[in-house]
């Protein structure tokens, strides 16, 4: 990915969906648990955020990259026991948080994915200079066989 | 389309067909990492002096202490800052303490002595 608007587009996204996940596991918490919160539960929704906006950073609209974040952290919190449910031991929730997360964010990539943004921007200023360089040689070459 | 050059429409422009192709992404990626992982993972238990897991006391006492020579992780200061006070009390006042302590457990013993 090159520096393009795309590329920030990028860096807002993770952005936001760090802190919309953040926002969701804690939402899911405090109902889960009773009117409370926890530390822990917020950082691994940040974490959750990240690793479902990752598939779709440079795909998506800032708005939907907050959906996406919230979506995954929300089921990354209603699978709290998915390590007892595989029977692993596994003491990070790194299957939990990285792996369903991914998954998550694969999928939701395919949905929310958008190329509505097209006109944001002229072409990048090296695919102009490929085509101008092109079509410099392909006039030179007609100048040289006629 | 931003960068002049990657058009990629999703479910949410009409182009269903995207999340299928999600779909098989996902189970593509997790039979490759899951074989590969399992593969690697085989490989490393069968190769001599090289466990998966370590014993079930060393699980208990911390891998910190059965592998390192001193514990990295935990919240030490507190007992560390304890030590020092102690250490500095008693450089501060020699034997004191100790003279007290013995001056009272002989009172004990000669009140028990008496006693009996």
């Amino acid at each position: 990915m090159n520096a393009t608007v795309r590329a920030m587009l990028a860096a807002f996204n993770t952005n936001t969906a760090a802190s919309t996940g953040m926002i969701g596991w804690v939402t899911v918490d405090y109902l889960k648990y009773g009117r409370k919160f926890s530390v822990v539960g917020a950082c691994s929704g940040a974490i959750a955020g990240l690793v479902g906006i990752t598939p779709a950073a440079g795909y998506v609209g800032v708005w939907l990259a907050a959906v996406i974040g919230f979506i995954t952290a929300v089921v990354c919190a209603l699978v709290q026991n998915v390590n007892e449910w595989l029977h692993i031991d596994e003491g990070m929730d790194v299957f939990k948080l990285h792996g369903i997360g991914g998954m998550m964010g694969s999928f939701l990539t395919g949905i929310f994915a958008s190329s509505s943004s097209k006109s944001l921007q002229p072409p990048h200023l090296i695919t102009l200079l490929i085509k101008s360089s092109q079509h410099a040689r392909r006039r030179d070459l007609s100048t040289r066989w006629h | 389309m931003l960068d002049g050059v990657t058009s990629a429409p999703g479910g949410i422009d009409g182009n269903g067909i995207q999340v299928g192709k999600q779909f098989a992404e996902i189970t593509a990626i997790s039979a490759y990492s899951f074989l590969m992982s399992c593969a690697l993972l085989y490989i490393l238990k069968y190769i001599p002096g090289m466990h998966l897991r370590v014993t079930e006391e060393a699980e208990m006492m911390g891998l910190d202490i059965d592998q390192f020579f001193d514990e990295q992780i935990g919240d030490w200061g507190m007992f560390e800052e304890m030590d020092r006070r102690k250490m500095a009390m008693e450089i501060s006042s020699p034997s004191t303490p100790h003279v007290l302590e013995r001056q009272v457990s002989s009172d004990e013993s000669e009140k028990k002595v008496t006693t009996i």
